[in-house]
């Protein structure tokens, strides 16, 4: 079934049970995932608190870095951005716990 | 049934829901939203759209056709629009796949922590439920059918 949406459209695609089985599965390690990093990421920040911190590769990566500069460096090199979905950034200064 | 959202402590314990996007050319990506009815568009945070959107490092900031300014809470910032798909999943429908256009946010100091946000373009097409106190945040599609 599809339909219009204000400028958009949305459409509905049944899932055979497999595939919301495969679709759950999926999101549950995303999330779980999602859980670990929060966790590192936040004692990181509380070891750290005056640096800048990278969590990469699912949390098995942390780098700190001591200047914005090396961090926005960081952030938008090439290897960096390798990592993709997986990486998660934080700027200390602005977090809010 | 419907699609299930969840209070994140990476957002301040705020409401989000997980969705699957995807761009022309790229593979769907998992992207943790932020539920926003302050938000007219959905919009990418700048780490996700350089997870989803394939050459968001190459975009052009300044002469980009579709390169536009957006205020908000946080101030004035630069986005770019593109077509993507937007999935979110319904225990009992099934996929339900939004295609239109998605705000990228340019990669500045300043928008770097930017959460990504769900917002009223595609949040007006159903039923939002938080209630903080059930630890329950639902969307419920409203077919055009059943609608009031």
């Amino acid at each position: 079934m599809k339909f219009k949406a204000g400028e958009a459209t949305i459409e509905i695609r049944p899932l055979g049970e497999a595939e919301a089985a495969e679709r759950k599965v999926s999101d549950a390690e995303f999330a779980a995932n999602e859980r670990k990093l929060s966790a590192i990421r936040k004692d990181a920040l509380r070891e750290h608190y005056e640096e800048f911190v990278i969590v990469s590769d699912w949390g098995k990566n942390v780098r700190y870095y001591p200047t914005e500069e090396a961090f926005i460096e960081a952030i938008w090199a090439d290897d960096c951005r390798a990592a993709a979905h997986a990486y998660l950034v934080e700027f200390p200064k602005n977090l809010i716990v | 049934m419907s699609i299930p959202g969840e209070f994140h402590t990476d957002f301040a314990d705020a409401a989000t829901v997980l969705c699957e996007v995807s761009f022309p050319g790229a593979p769907p990506k998992q992207v943790r939203f932020l539920i926003d009815t302050g938000a007219d568009r959905t919009t990418l945070s700048p780490s996700d759209a350089d997870a989803v959107f394939p050459g968001y490092a190459d975009l052009d900031w300044t002469r980009d056709p579709r390169l536009s300014e957006v205020r908000g809470v946080g101030g004035m910032c630069r986005i770019i629009v593109r077509m993507g798909v937007i999935r979110l999943t319904d225990d009992r429908l099934g996929d339900i796949d939004w295609e239109g256009l998605i705000e990228l946010i340019e990669p500045t100091a300043d928008s770097r922590a930017l959460p990504s946000l769900l917002g009223r373009d595609i949040l007006d097409h159903f039923r939002l439920t938080v209630s903080r106190q059930e630890s329950l945040i639902s969307l419920d599609l409203q077919l055009p059918a059943t609608r009031a």
